[in-house]
């Protein structure tokens, strides 16, 4: 349980457009524990994507390029793997499930033939036909696909979004992956089945002994499931704790305006609160604090140079020079 | 499945018996054949009696329900102008035209798709800059223009082919180079554009990185899921592209001399031939139809949601 399964260091992913460089995921550090629930929460365009598919080299070699940072994973370093390395991984020990299940699926394979695909490719001996089947329904059952007999023949378009959903689920876990990644699974569902969805990962988590990444803006969602969280802004991470400490010892501005702009239902307020201003696009170098510009607390000290993320409590880290204060 | 193509077949009838009716009443508005029949100065008398033994002198209704009991029993009626059976008369016309819309339909085909391939796989390269400038040049320059740019270039400056007629045995081929190049070329640059922009708006969609993330290699991600979702609107396109071939089959064959269908369409048209035009006309609407249930069938084979629809 103590053994880090995945350890990433200084990760830098930059994205190149004509006129700019912009640090999509910026000196990234996190490690994570066998069987442990990482999220990363963050607003749109924080980074947590760009985060999350870099550690399988899942990012477009046209605008993006993995800048610098170690990815180590089984002894190796994900970051420089071959191709070869790379598809042995993928799918196989680590798996990805993406936000929307509509798209993510080829529209002209049955979905039977989807899952097979992930298992023929990472099999080493040729599996029987019946066997095979016999494999297929039983996964389709585990995720909570009622008659998989029926739907193994069906096509992504006669499944509705959540069905799509479990068969991604079901892709991702036939090969028995150390990681699960999961990019914002339920953004796309319906707010009813997201939560079965959901249910139904944590549940697979404990079955098939993974260790899962949750990627989400919805703080809820990610309170309810994991043990520690990163959480990012502009492509840095500001501050990385146990769920207990970014909920209820938040010490980066930042964390702490996210927390104050979900609604309550037992505090009587007029206006939902929001932080002022939007994520603005950074261009490397950064030189100031990231958040500097939207946080309320920003002096001078803060436009100078960017903080380090620095150890405010045991496995709590902030980027922030004032984490030590305590506010309201 | 079955009932499906039995049901497309039934429609394409219908359509090709609508098609050969509008042409039975339009070719009779272009006037009266015995005009060039007879020589100048012909008696009234003279004429009536040519149209008598035509049966032009008939209502409208009777000549067209004749016709069409004619053409049921297999008769299509004889030329005016060749005074033989239009059958015969187009049975070795049909032949050349074949012999020149097949080979252009399939290079068209081809080349196309490998061209968007690689157009597509090098995007933003030279190569794909050059492969669609090339397209761009095909797909705006008229295909009698660019026939007679080969002619120029390959007949009359290099002398390496002959500028028209079919040939015989060996030389065939280099008859048909010219001719079947000039037809292909303007289906070629629109299969490759489209098969360019499908191919890169497939590879840029979630299930592509779904494939990827499923570990296969990149091959098999190009060839088993990007190829055959962006090939789905390119099937489609080359039904309608069939069209554009034997369209442009008339064009191609008056520039090169090829004695085939349209050459034979296009003159009969000017003669008021009528037999002649009506039966050209069924053999195109026929091919046409034919060729587009073809593509209907390919198509559900490519797309299961079409396929759906065969139930």
């Amino acid at each position: 349980m103590d053994e880090n399964i995945i350890e990433v260091r200084g990760l830098k992913t930059y994205y190149y457009t004509a006129t700019k460089v912009i640090p999509a995921a910026d000196d990234v550090t996190f490690s994570m524990k066998k069987g442990e629930v990482l999220g990363i929460v963050g607003e749109s365009g924080c980074g947590k994507t760009t985060v999350a598919r870099s550690l399988v080299r899942l990012i477009n070699k046209n605008t993006a390029r993995i800048e610098a940072g170690e990815i180590l994973f089984d002894n190796m370093d994900l970051s420089k793997a071959t191709p070869r390395e790379l598809s042995h991984i993928r799918g196989n020990r680590i798996s990805m499930i993406f936000q929307d299940p509509f798209v993510s699926l080829s529209p002209v394979y049955t979905v039977g033939n989807q899952i097979a695909e992930v298992m023929r490719a990472h099999s080493k001996e040729k599996i029987d036909r019946h066997e095979e089947r016999r494999i297929i329904i039983d996964l389709m059952k585990k995720v909570g696909i009622p008659s998989p007999e029926m739907r193994i023949k069906d096509y992504p378009y006669q499944l509705s979004g959540g069905m799509q959903q479990r068969i991604m689920i079901a892709i991702a876990l036939a090969c028995r992956p150390d990681i699960l990644i999961a990019d914002e699974p339920t953004t796309a569902l319906d707010v009813t089945v997201q939560a079965q969805v959901l249910e139904l990962i944590r549940d697979l988590k404990d079955e098939f002994q993974m260790s899962v990444i949750l990627i989400s803006h919805n703080l809820g969602i990610v309170a309810n499931m994991c043990d520690r969280i990163l959480v990012m802004y502009g492509g840095a991470v500001v501050e990385e704790g146990s769920c207990y400490d970014i909920f209820k010892n938040p010490k980066h501005p930042y964390t702490r305006g996210l927390l104050k702009a979900i609604p309550s239902l037992s505090e009587d307020r007029d206006e939902l609160f929001s932080i002022p201003g939007t994520v603005p696009t950074f261009t490397v170098p950064v030189t100031t604090c990231r958040f500097a510009d939207r946080c309320p607390h920003a002096t001078e000290q803060c436009r100078c140079a960017e903080p380090e993320l620095r150890d405010v409590g045991p496995g709590h880290k902030a980027r922030c020079v004032f984490a030590d204060r305590e506010w309201d | 499945m079955l009932s499906f193509i039995v049901k497309r077949v039934l429609k394409g009838l219908l359509c090709v018996w609508f098609i050969w009716t509008l042409i039975f009443f339009l070719v009779r508005l272009t006037g009266d054949p015995t005009g060039w029949m007879l020589p100048d100065g012909a008696t009234s008398a003279a004429v009536k009696e040519l149209r008598e033994a035509m049966h032009l002198d008939e209502p409208l209704t009777k000549q067209y329900v004749d016709s069409l009991g004619d053409l049921l029993k297999g008769d299509a009626g004889r030329s005016y102008y060749y005074k033989q059976d239009v059958r015969k008369l187009y049975s070795e016309r049909l032949q050349n035209t074949v012999r020149l819309a097949i080979p252009a339909f399939i290079v068209a085909i081809i080349i196309g798709v490998s061209f968007g391939i690689i157009a597509a796989l090098k995007h933003n390269t030279i190569f794909d800059r050059v492969l669609m400038m090339i397209t761009i040049i095909g797909h705006t320059m008229p295909s009698f223009c660019f026939g007679i740019i080969l002619i120029i270039i390959f007949s009359v400056q290099l002398g390496w082919l002959p500028t028209f007629g079919t040939g015989r045995g060996a030389d065939a081929w280099k008859h048909l180079v010219m001719p079947m190049l000039t037809l292909a070329w303007g289906p070629m640059s629109s299969i490759a554009r489209l098969t360019r922009g499908s191919l890169l708006d497939v590879m840029t969609k979630e299930y592509i990185d779904g494939a990827r993330m499923k570990g296969l290699s990149e091959r098999t991600v190009l060839i088993k899921h990007a190829l055959r979702n962006s090939l789905i609107p390119v099937v489609t396109s080359v039904g309608t592209q069939i069209g554009n071939i034997i369209s442009g089959a008339v064009v191609v064959e008056t520039v090169f001399a090829w004695p085939g269908m349209g050459q034979m369409l296009v003159n009969s048209a000017k003669q008021r031939d009528f037999p002649t035009v009506q039966y050209g006309i069924l053999l195109v609407a026929f091919s046409v139809t034919f060729v587009n249930i073809l593509v209907d069938v390919s198509y559900g084979f490519l797309n299961p949601k079409i396929r759906e629809s065969f139930k």
